[in-house]
C-alpha cells in the first residue's frame, strides 16, 4: 500500500496542474496582505470607530491573527475548487488518458489502488491546507505582528493571544477534514467519469447548490440542512468563540467523516465492479 | 404651642418653615462634607496602579485584563498594558476632585443605605455651559468623608453609575470600580467581513441586555510619586480634542 | 503432453443489448503464437480486456495457468505481460520513468539497468530520458512492448501490437516476438489486423464473428484444409474458357485475365481441372494456387 501511494503521488506532484493551487494561494494570501498593509487601518476603523465612542481601546488589533482570520473566512469557499482540480483527475484521468488499462492489467488490486488514490489525494488537500495556514498566519504575523484577535459576528468576540495559536491550528484541522469531503465527493464523480473535467464541474456544482441550500434560511429546507455537508463547513468558527462549544464541534466533525465515507464507500462499490473501457 | 388648636393654614406654614430652616441647616451641612471631600482628593495629587479589568456587557466577550493606570490632577490619565485592552471612557475619566474644583450648585436628596453604609446623597448641578456633565449625584459615607457611588449624567455619553469600594476605612482610593452604563446606543457593525449565519446580536429590543458594567480592582498604588505633564502628553492631546 | 495456458469456455458479455461476446471458446497451449482475428466488432477486444480481468464476464469461465482469473487475479496477472490497443502512458514523464512506475505497480524489483535493458531490447535506447509527449506513435508501441515484457512474463498479450509502425517496424517487431518465443519460451496471444504478419508468425489461430469462436486450430492445417486460389496461364482463352462453361468447374470460376483463368478451389480440385483441360486438349503453360489468410479469413467470415 505505501509503494501504491508513493506512485500516486508521483503522479501528482509530476505535473504542472497540482502546483496551480499553491500558486494561486500564495499569490492570492501575499495580495490581501498587502493590501491591507496599506489599506488595514480603514477596514479596523469602520469596526471599532463605534466602540472607540465608549470606550478606550489600546493594543494592536490589527495583527497577524486578525488577517488570517479574514483571509480563512474569504477563501474557504475557493479551496475546495483548487482541491478539485486535482482529485477530480485522479481516477478520471487514467481513464481519459487511457493508462488505467496499463495499470489494471498489472496485479494490483482494485481496491488498494483506489485506496491509494484516496489517500494521496487526501494528502495534496492537507498540503494544501497546511500552505495556507503557513502563509497566511505566517506571513501575516511577520507582517503585523501579533496580538489579540477581535470577531465580530453575532458578538464582538476579543481572543486573548496566548489562546490563538491552539485555535488555529484547531481550525486548521477541521479545514483539512472538510477537504477530505472534497476529495471524497470528487473521487466518486472521477470515478463515474471518463474524462477529467465533469468531475471538477459537479463537485463544485454540489458544493455550490448545498451552500446555497444552507444559507438560505427558507423553512422548507431545513430538514434537508441538516445532513448537508456544506451544513458543517463553517464550524471552524465555533473554534473561535470565547467558550468552545466542543459538542457542536464534534456533531460537525462526524458529520464531515461520515459523508467522507459515505462518498468513499460509494466510490469503492462502483470501482469494485466497473468494466475498464477506455 | 398647641398644633391641634391651630387650624389648617397656620399649619401649613408652619411645616413650610420647619423644612425650610432644616434645609437650610442640611444645605450648609452638604457643602461642608463637599469641603471635606474635596480637601481630601486634592491630597492626591498623582497616583499609579495596577488595575484588573473585567467587562461585562451581553454583545462583549473578553477576558480579564492587567493594566497600569497613571493619574495625575485635575483629569490627566494614561493606560499602559502588553496586550490589548477595552476600558471604559465613561467612569474611569471621572474625577471627584474635578468636578468639585468648578462652579456648581448643590442639593441634598436624602440618605440611602447601601451595602450597610450609611450615605448622604448630594446633586451637583455644574454652572459651567460647557462642561460635559450635566448632574452629578453622589452618595458619600459621613464617617469616613469619601464617595461610594456616583450617579453621572452627561451630555453625549448618557449616564453611568460608579460603584466605589475600599480596603480600609481611611483610604482616598478604591480597591474595586464598578461602573454601570447604558450600550444601547452603541452601533456595531455585525456581521462586516463574516455572515453571522443566523441571528444578529439585538441589543436594542432587549432590556436585559442595554446595560454593560465594567469592574476594575485596583493594587499597588504609588501615590503622589510626581509623575510629569510630558508623561500624559498622548492621553492629554487626545482628551482635549474630545472635549472641544 | 501440451499444457494449456489459456482455456476460455463459453464466455459471455453483453453492454446492455448488445452482445459483445456470445460464446467464445478457445484454448492456448505452452510455447503457441496463438492468433485471435475477426472483423471490427467481433468481440476481440471485450475478450482481450476480459482475459486481463479489465471486464467481467457475464457467463463463463476464464482459466489462466490452469487456474480461474477472478479467483486468482493477482497471483494470475504477474505472470502475464499485456499490450492493449493504443499504449497510453503518463505523457509528461520519461520513458524510463514510466516504466519504473509501471515496474512498480508490477511488484517488481527492477533495477535501473534491467529497463535500460528493455529499451534497448526495444529500439529505444537513444530516449530513455525523454518524455513520452515527444515519441511518435512508432516509438509509443515499442514503448508498449517494453512494458508488456517487463516483469519477464510466462504469457504476453498483445492486442494491434504493429498499428503505426513502419514495414522497418513491422518487422522488427515481428523478429522480437518470434525471438521471445522461440528464445525466450513465451506464450504469445496475438490480435492484429494485418492478416499477413499472422499468418508468418502464428502457429495456431482463432477466428471470431459476433461474439462467437468461427473456427480455431494450427495455421497450416486451416490453410490447407480450405479453398485456394488458383491461376490457369493458358494458350487458348477463348477455347478454354468455352469448355470451363460447360462443366462444373464453372462454380469454381473466378474471372479471367489476358491468358490467365482464375478459379477459388480445394487443393484435391487442381489436378482434376489440370486432367479435364489436357483431356479437351487445350494447352497449358502452367498452374498456380495461391492459399493466403487473407482470402480464407475473407471467406470464413463471409460465410
Amino acid at each position: 500500500m505505501i509503494k501504491l501511494i508513493q506512485i500516486e503521488l508521483i503522479k501528482i506532484f509530476s505535473r504542472f496542474r497540482s502546483y496551480i493551487g499553491f500558486i494561486a494561494i500564495i499569490f492570492i494570501v501575499l495580495l490581501l496582505e498587502i493590501s491591507i498593509l496599506i489599506d488595514g487601518e480603514q477596514i479596523l476603523k469602520f469596526i471599532t470607530q463605534n466602540l472607540e465612542d465608549s470606550f478606550y481601546l489600546k493594543g494592536n488589533l490589527l495583527n497577524g491573527y486578525l488577517i488570517s482570520y479574514v483571509i480563512l473566512n474569504t477563501l474557504w469557499i475557493h479551496i475546495p475548487l483548487l482541491v478539485t482540480i486535482v482529485t477530480g483527475d485522479l481516477i478520471a484521468g487514467e481513464s481519459n488518458s487511457g493508462t488505467f488499462r496499463m495499470i489494471l492489467s498489472r496485479p494490483v488490486d482494485r481496491s488498494k489502488l483506489l485506496i491509494a488514490k484516496y489517500i494521496s489525494g487526501f494528502i495534496y488537500s492537507t498540503i494544501l491546507v497546511i500552505i495556507l495556514g503557513l502563509t497566511s498566519l505566517g506571513l501575516g504575523i511577520g507582517f503585523f505582528g501579533k496580538g489579540d484577535l477581535i470577531i465580530i459576528s453575532t458578538k464582538i468576540n476579543i481572543l486573548p493571544e496566548n489562546e490563538l495559536l491552539w485555535r488555529f491550528f484547531a481550525a486548521f484541522g477541521f479545514g483539512i477534514i472538510s477537504m477530505l469531503v472534497i476529495t471524497s465527493l470528487s473521487l466518486l464523480f472521477s470515478v463515474c467519469s471518463n474524462n477529467s473535467i465533469s468531475p471538477i464541474i459537479l463537485t463544485m456544482v454540489v458544493i455550490i447548490l448545498f451552500s446555497v441550500i444552507t444559507s438560505f434560511q427558507i423553512p422548507f429546507f431545513s430538514g434537508i440542512r441538516k445532513i448537508l455537508f456544506t451544513t458543517y463547513f463553517n464550524s471552524w468558527r465555533l473554534l473561535f468563540e470565547f467558550s468552545v462549544d466542543y459538542h457542536k464541534l464534534i456533531v460537525s466533525l462526524l458529520h464531515l467523516i461520515i459523508n467522507s465515507m459515505l462518498f468513499f464507500g460509494i466510490s469503492f462499490f462502483i470501482f469494485k465492479k466497473k468494466d475498464i473501457l477506455s | 404651642m398647641n398644633l391641634y388648636r391651630m387650624n389648617y393654614r397656620k399649619k401649613l406654614i408652619f411645616v413650610f418653615c420647619l423644612n425650610l430652616f432644616a434645609g437650610l441647616l442640611f444645605s450648609q451641612d452638604s457643602k461642608v462634607l463637599l469641603d471635606k471631600i474635596k480637601e481630601k482628593y486634592s491630597s492626591i495629587i498623582d497616583y499609579q496602579a495596577d488595575i484588573n479589568i473585567r467587562i461585562n456587557v451581553d454583545f462583549i466577550s473578553i477576558p480579564e485584563k492587567k493594566a497600569r493606570i497613571y493619574y495625575k490632577k485635575p483629569n490627566l490619565f494614561k493606560y499602559e498594558a502588553d496586550d490589548f485592552i477595552m476600558l471604559p471612557k465613561k467612569g474611569l475619566n471621572f474625577s471627584i476632585n474635578e468636578i468639585l474644583s468648578i462652579n456648581y450648585s448643590y442639593l441634598n436628596a436624602g440618605v440611602q443605605n447601601i451595602n450597610n453604609i450609611k450615605t448622604e446623597i448630594i446633586k451637583i448641578i455644574p454652572l459651567e455651559s460647557d462642561y460635559e456633565i450635566i448632574l452629578a449625584t453622589l452618595w458619600i459615607d459621613k464617617s469616613n468623608t469619601r464617595v461610594i457611588r456616583a450617579e453621572v449624567n452627561t451630555k453625549k455619553n448618557g449616564t453611568f453609575i460608579i460603584d466605589l469600594a475600599y480596603f480600609k476605612p481611611d483610604d482616598i482610593l478604591p480597591a474595586t470600580l464598578k461602573i454601570t452604563f447604558d450600550v444601547t446606543y452603541i452601533d456595531i457593525p455585525f456581521g462586516f467581513l463574516l455572515e453571522t449565519g443566523g441571528e444578529v446580536f439585538n441589543k436594542k429590543n432587549d432590556i436585559s441586555k442595554s446595560e454593560g458594567t465594567v469592574i476594575i480592582n485596583y493594587s499597588n498604588y504609588i501615590i503622589n510619586s510626581g509623575l510629569n505633564d510630558s508623561f500624559f502628553k498622548e492621553q492629554k492631546k487626545k482628551k482635549n480634542a474630545k472635549i472641544k | 503432453m501440451d499444457i494449456k495456458i489459456i482455456e476460455i469456455s463459453d464466455l459471455y458479455k453483453s453492454f446492455g443489448v448488445i452482445k459483445a461476446v456470445d460464446g467464445i471458446n478457445l484454448s492456448v497451449y505452452k510455447g503457441d503464437i496463438f492468433g485471435f482475428l475477426g472483423p471490427n466488432g467481433a468481440g476481440k477486444s471485450t475478450t482481450i480486456r476480459m482475459l486481463l480481468s479489465l471486464i467481467y464476464p457475464d457467463k463463463g469461465s476464464i482459466k489462466i495457468f490452469g487456474k480461474e482469473l477472478f479467483q486468482n487475479r493477482i497471483e494470475i496477472l504477474k505472470k502475464i505481460g499485456a499490450l492493449i490497443e493504443r499504449p497510453n502512458f503518463y505523457e509528461y514523464l520519461s520513458a524510463y520513468r514510466n516504466l519504473e512506475i509501471l515496474a512498480k505497480y508490477s511488484k517488481i524489483n527492477t533495477s535501473k539497468n534491467k529497463i535500460f535493458e528493455i529499451l534497448e531490447f526495444v529500439g529505444l535506447k537513444d530516449r530513455i530520458h525523454s518524455k513520452v509527449s515527444t515519441f511518435s506513435q512508432g516509438m509509443k508501441q515499442r514503448l508498449g512492448l517494453a512494458q508488456a515484457i517487463l516483469s519477464d512474463p510466462d504469457l504476453i498479450i498483445l492486442d494491434e501490437p504493429l498499428n503505426g509502425l513502419d514495414p522497418q517496424g513491422i518487422k522488427d517487431i515481428r523478429n522480437l516476438i518470434l525471438f521471445l518465443n522461440k528464445e525466450c519460451g513465451k506464450t504469445i496471444f496475438l490480435s492484429s489486423h494485418i492478416l499477413h504478419e499472422i499468418e508468418l508468425i502464428s502457429s495456431r489461430l482463432v477466428i471470431i464473428n459476433k461474439g462467437k469462436t468461427i473456427i480455431e486450430g494450427n495455421v497450416s492445417d486451416l490453410l490447407q484444409n480450405g479453398d485456394m486460389r488458383v491461376s490457369v496461364y493458358v494458350k487458348n482463352i477463348n477455347d478454354a474458357f468455352d469448355f470451363i462453361k460447360s462443366s462444373s468447374f464453372i462454380n469454381l470460376f473466378e474471372k479471367r485475365e489476358n491468358d490467365i483463368l482464375y478459379f477459388k478451389m480445394k487443393k484435391d480440385d487442381i489436378p482434376k481441372l489440370n486432367r479435364y483441360l489436357t483431356e479437351k486438349g487445350i494447352d497449358i503453360f502452367s498452374i498456380k494456387s495461391v492459399n493466403t489468410l487473407e482470402d480464407y479469413f475473407i471467406n470464413i467470415t463471409e460465410a
